[in-house]
């Protein structure tokens, strides 16, 4: 049951445009900045929100065309929806929310109920059946929401930052919990995310979404590889530049990167993780060409390194020693060189 | 319904003394005359004031009529509320405003208002009447016709209140999971509003028990048929001051009570 959908949707200022397609089994993960639309997406999947044009078709399907004045309700559609805050029935113990879809679809309160065990003995949950939603941690409050929603064997299973709002020890937990119960679902699942992690780890097909447009689209790792847009490359932490490529040499305003023979000529972006930079209090003479002036705007912990802001002509984020650091005596609002490693940068057309 | 954190006195500095005099000036005008009655009260021959069978009668009318007129305010208010908290239609904002007019008028024109759609030849009575042989002014029907034309708005408002404050979005969940709106405002929105409910009913009732002049315009005086108790204490109060007042503590009991009540159930209600 394939999904094919160009979802065109209006709201107010925001409009959106993005075609999605997947076929069943496949983990789809939206990423995108605030405000990018991806929740929209979800909405729109759902039947939630309805779309101004396009169509929306889950194998031989239609659920929504508006020209054809199709639209089929959220009721009638076979969708497990997981909000990011949970939204857990707060009156109804752990059994009946997640007893509530299949009794709804249909099934005999009893028969429900049994799913509805059945379910929470395969996600591990069974000893919170009778708690209230407000008795459990956020991390079992979203498994029980994912649990709530895999229960009603729907055709897509949608969630929306099914990790956000977690604290992070219950994180890992729950991102295992998800891992394996997205594997085990044999629907198409559309994950929308502001984790690179979790599009790396769960996701066949990246989806990068900014003001309501696909900017764009590919596996995980060509999307964390070369990223298109400065928002996926910093959450892959990934420093991205546009520049012309010239004969293995790459104009960056006032930069310059020789990345040798066997790039197209041509507008490129170029991508380089911050270990791949150092820092200089003076203009380094080996490899010149990759070397240029800024200014320290910030430095901050990063892991077992230091991220150091850069700023100047040519923007990048540096992750140095801290030991690097003292011993060149850097601070905020001081001049450096920066020289990258050629080897290390990843040039693609933009 | 989120609590805000107390703000620490000292820090803040001392309240200025304008506004302490003022406010216990407000506090003295509501309280005295409740101390009055407290004080002036028969408290020796109490319970043999209230056991007088008009006096048993009027109480027997008024919680019969009150209860009655919550349960209708429940029946048809509930659903009043949640089409003006959950339902976009043209006009919505005008019914709101017109719903709450019961409160700000006075209870005497209200009556009078119903007087002219109900009375033998109003606009309703008159058909009903040619119809049904049926008259309802003066009658224990038209008590309770009287005492939901007054406490309805305060269930409406309150109902609507707690359903805009309980997140819609639990509605959408239901939505997804298959359930008609039906079944979701049954099983979802009702639940989830439950204590505004609760506590939207006993205002209603409340403010049914304590209805005088909607009631007197249009059901009247009559012992035994239409004599709530506070047309019982109206009417007592012309030839037995005493008598009015030991009726009056008991009404003041049921309206403490009430609160009382009251209270416990929006504890409640944020505790979940």
């Amino acid at each position: 049951m394939t999904l094919d959908g160009h979802l065109i949707a209006g709201r107010g200022a925001f409009d959106l445009d993005c075609t999605l397609n997947a076929v069943p089994g496949s983990v789809v993960a939206l990423l995108g900045p605030n405000g990018a639309g991806k929740t929209t997406v979800l909405r729109a999947l759902a039947g939630l929100t309805p779309l101004s044009a396009g169509h929306l078709r889950l194998g031989e399907r239609l659920l929504e065309d508006p020209r054809q004045q199709v639209r089929v309700t959220a009721q009638e559609r076979r969708v497990g929806m997981v909000f990011q805050d949970r939204l857990l029935f707060p009156h109804l113990n752990v059994l009946d929310n997640v007893a509530f879809g299949p009794h709804h679809r249909g099934a005999s309160r009893r028969a429900s109920r049994r799913t509805a065990r059945e379910w929470l003995e395969r996600t591990g949950l069974v000893e919170f059946a009778s708690r209230r939603p407000h008795q459990l941690s956020g991390g079992q409050q979203q498994r029980v929401a994912i649990t709530r929603a895999l229960a009603t064997a729907p055709d897509l299973l949608l969630l929306d930052e099914p990790l956000a709002a977690i604290d992070a020890a219950a994180v890992v937990e729950l991102r295992r919990f998800l891992r394996q119960h997205i594997s085990d679902f044999p629907g198409i699942t559309v994950l929308v995310t502001h984790q690179s992690v979790d599009a790396l780890v769960l996701a066949d097909q990246v989806l990068v979404l900014d003001a309501g447009r696909t900017v764009q689209s590919g596996s995980p790792v060509e999307v964390a590889r070369r990223p298109r847009t400065s928002h996926v490359a910093a959450l892959m932490g990934l420093n991205l530049l546009r520049g012309q490529a010239e004969g293995g040499v790459i104009h960056l305003g006032e930069g310059h990167l020789a990345v040798g023979a066997g790039h197209a000529a041509g507008e490129v972006l170029v991508s380089f993780s911050p270990s791949a930079v150092t820092l200089h209090s003076h203009r380094p003479d080996s490899s010149a060409r990759n070397t240029w002036p800024g200014r320290i705007d910030g430095i901050a912990p990063h892991g077992d390194a230091v991220r150091v802001h850069v700023s100047g002509p040519v923007p990048v984020l540096a992750d140095v020693t801290p030991r690097a650091l003292t011993a060149l005596s850097l601070a905020e609002g001081d001049s450096v060189w920066v020289a990258v490693k050629a080897v290390e940068v990843s040039v693609y057309p933009a | 319904m989120r609590t805000h954190e107390r703000v620490d006195g000292a820090a803040t500095g001392r309240a200025p003394w304008v506004l302490v005099v003022f406010a216990l000036v407000a506090a003295s005008m509501l309280l005295l005359p409740l101390l009055g009655l407290l004080l002036r009260a028969p408290w020796s021959t109490l319970t043999t004031q209230l056991r007088e069978p008009d006096v048993l009668d009027a109480l027997r009318l008024s919680v019969v009529t009150a209860s009655i007129t919550a349960l209708i305010c429940l029946v048809v208010g509930v659903p009043l509320a949640w089409l003006l908290a959950r339902v976009d239609f043209t006009g919505r904002q005008l019914l709101r405003a017109l719903v709450t007019v019961p409160l700000v008028l006075p209870p005497v024109v209200g009556g009078v208002a119903l007087l002219t759609v109900f009375s033998r030849n109003g606009l309703v009575g008159q058909w009903l009447d040619d119809a049904t042989g049926i008259t309802i002014p003066f009658t224990t029907t038209a008590v309770v016709m009287a005492q939901t034309f007054v406490a309805l708005p305060f269930l409406v408002l309150s109902v609507e209140g707690a359903l805009r404050s309980s997140d819609p979005r639990f509605d959408e969940v239901a939505a997804t999971f298959g359930a008609s709106r039906q079944a979701t405002f049954w099983q979802v929105t009702i639940p989830l509003a439950a204590p505004g409910i609760i506590s939207g009913a006993v205002l209603a009732w409340a403010r049914a028990l304590g209805e005088f002049g909607a009631t007197v315009t249009f059901a009247g005086n009559v012992p035994g048929v239409t004599q709530t108790l506070p047309l019982k204490v109206y009417r007592t109060f012309q030839s037995d001051p005493e008598a009015a007042l030991a009726i009056s503590l008991l009404l003041l009991a049921v309206s403490v009570a009430v609160l009382a009540a009251l209270r416990e159930r929006w504890l409640s209600g944020l505790a979940r």
